[in-house]
């Protein structure tokens, strides 16, 4: 019978707080990128310029078919004259493969204005910055808002990939720690709560942002 | 990057095809269950499968993997190939989503079609059984695929606990040959076909699949 002891791994908590601030860092950074390359998609997409709509439909249909680990190797180990560091290289993985999810769900965003709601903020004789900014980026947000947000505990998981090319987060020590001193179970049911709470506490904040900020409307 | 490569990573692809059709099946059957508790009128049926649910859809699949595959052999004493182990973890994981998807299906058949087959004197599992389940797999088929597409991306995970499928063979291929960029462009090109024509043949399904006006 095999007793679970987590005192023995506990003691690489220096180890597995590091890991996490990584895989913080990198879960932010990656939000923050792929949301503006997602949102210059999805405008790209429905922009009538029908090169640049094919553009922007193939980045989406070749970054949503391809798994994340291939799209990792081929930034990380494709030789392109400049050497990222597993860091930078999965920053860049994770938002590239991100921002096809992420379009998607803005241009679905998008395509929900009906036309009404233009022609009437127009014809309150809006200017066109005072309608971006009163009618349709708050009702935008409050349609996509929720994808996005299962967007974002995706990126917080899809990070412990990332550790197959040597990026020190926290599944990278997980690893190594679990090699080394053969307590893996511990560690990875350590691992595994803390995702759990990392995953849980995005969608809780991104919740709680929404009934603040994005208060429902009678447009709805 | 000789064709005998390619043809290496074409037989990954079948290996990673296979598994994963033995998972989305097993998860099926597993998510079906798990989508009755989900709506079963018992609070703690309804709790547990939530709780299922929530573990394996808020924490990475690499985790998943690691844990069945350092776990298996410690709590049960079971040695198993990691094929086995990226099987159960699929089968395990795509459940929890799959139990999602039939309880939406079913949460889409309308009131009245309860209403009705209770008032032709059919009691609540034979509605289920004849009248709401026939709907619901019906409209479940085209997620059912994007869950399978999903899926068949994230086999590409059991590469790291040494499961010999496409991913693994590029990554053996590309530090054999030093060729990175025509190793896992040719694996990328696989993987876009086999998920994209499957996505594709989802949304055709999807057309044909729609109840009209029934549910409206």
């Amino acid at each position: 019978m095999y007793i679970l002891q987590f005192g023995q791994v506990l003691k690489y908590n220096y180890m597995l707080l590091s890991g996490l601030w990584v895989t913080l860092e990198l879960s932010i950074l990656t939000m923050f990128f792929s949301l503006i390359l997602g949102i210059i998609i999805a405008i790209s997409r429905i922009s009538k310029n029908k090169l640049l709509s094919a553009f922007a439909s193939g980045y989406i249909e070749f970054f949503r078919n391809v798994p994340l680990l291939i799209i990792i190797y081929i930034v990380f180990y494709v030789d392109i004259g400049i050497n990222f560091t597993p860091f930078v290289a999965g920053v860049i993985a994770l938002t590239l493969n991100s921002a096809a999810f992420e379009a998607e769900i803005i241009r679905g965003g998008l395509k929900a204005i009906a036309k009404e709601q233009i022609d009437s903020a127009q014809s309150l004789g809006l200017s066109k910055f005072q309608m971006y900014r009163f009618i349709i980026i708050p009702y935008v947000m409050r349609i996509v808002w929720t994808a996005l947000g299962n967007q974002a505990v995706d990126i917080v998981l899809g990070s412990s990939v990332v550790s197959v090319i040597t990026c020190m987060e926290l599944t990278y020590f997980g690893m190594n720690i679990a090699v080394n001193k053969a307590r893996a179970i511990e560690i990875f049911i350590i691992l595994l709560i803390i995702y759990l709470s990392l995953s849980l506490s995005v969608s809780l904040i991104l919740r709680i942002i929404k009934r603040i900020f994005l208060k429902p409307s009678e447009l709805e | 990057m000789t064709p005998m490569y390619v043809l290496l990573l074409l037989k990954g692809a079948v290996v990673s095809l296979k598994v994963c059709t033995l998972g989305i099946i097993l998860g099926c059957v597993l998510g079906f269950f798990i989508s009755l508790m989900r709506i079963s009128k018992m609070k703690i049926l309804n709790m547990l499968s939530l709780i299922y649910i929530e573990l394996f859809r808020d924490s990475p699949l690499l985790i998943q993997l690691f844990l069945f595959y350092y776990g298996l052999p410690i709590f049960f004493n079971l040695q198993v190939s990691a094929q086995v182990v990226v099987t159960i973890v699929i089968t395990l994981n795509s459940s929890a989503y799959i139990a999602e998807i039939f309880k939406s299906a079913i949460g889409g058949i309308m009131k009245g079609q309860w209403e009705a087959s209770y008032s032709l004197g059919l009691s609540h599992l034979k509605s289920l059984r004849y009248v709401i389940l026939p709907q619901a797999f019906r409209i479940a088929i085209p997620p059912l695929i994007s869950e399978f597409v999903g899926k068949l991306k994230a086999s590409s995970l059991g590469s790291v606990v040494g499961f010999v499928e496409i991913t693994r063979l590029a990554a053996m291929i590309r530090s054999i040959t030093y060729s990175a960029f025509d190793v896992l462009g040719v694996t990328a090109a696989i993987y876009f076909v086999m998920c994209y024509g499957l996505s594709r043949l989802g949304s055709y399904l999807e057309k044909r699949l729609e109840i009209k006006d029934v549910n409206k």
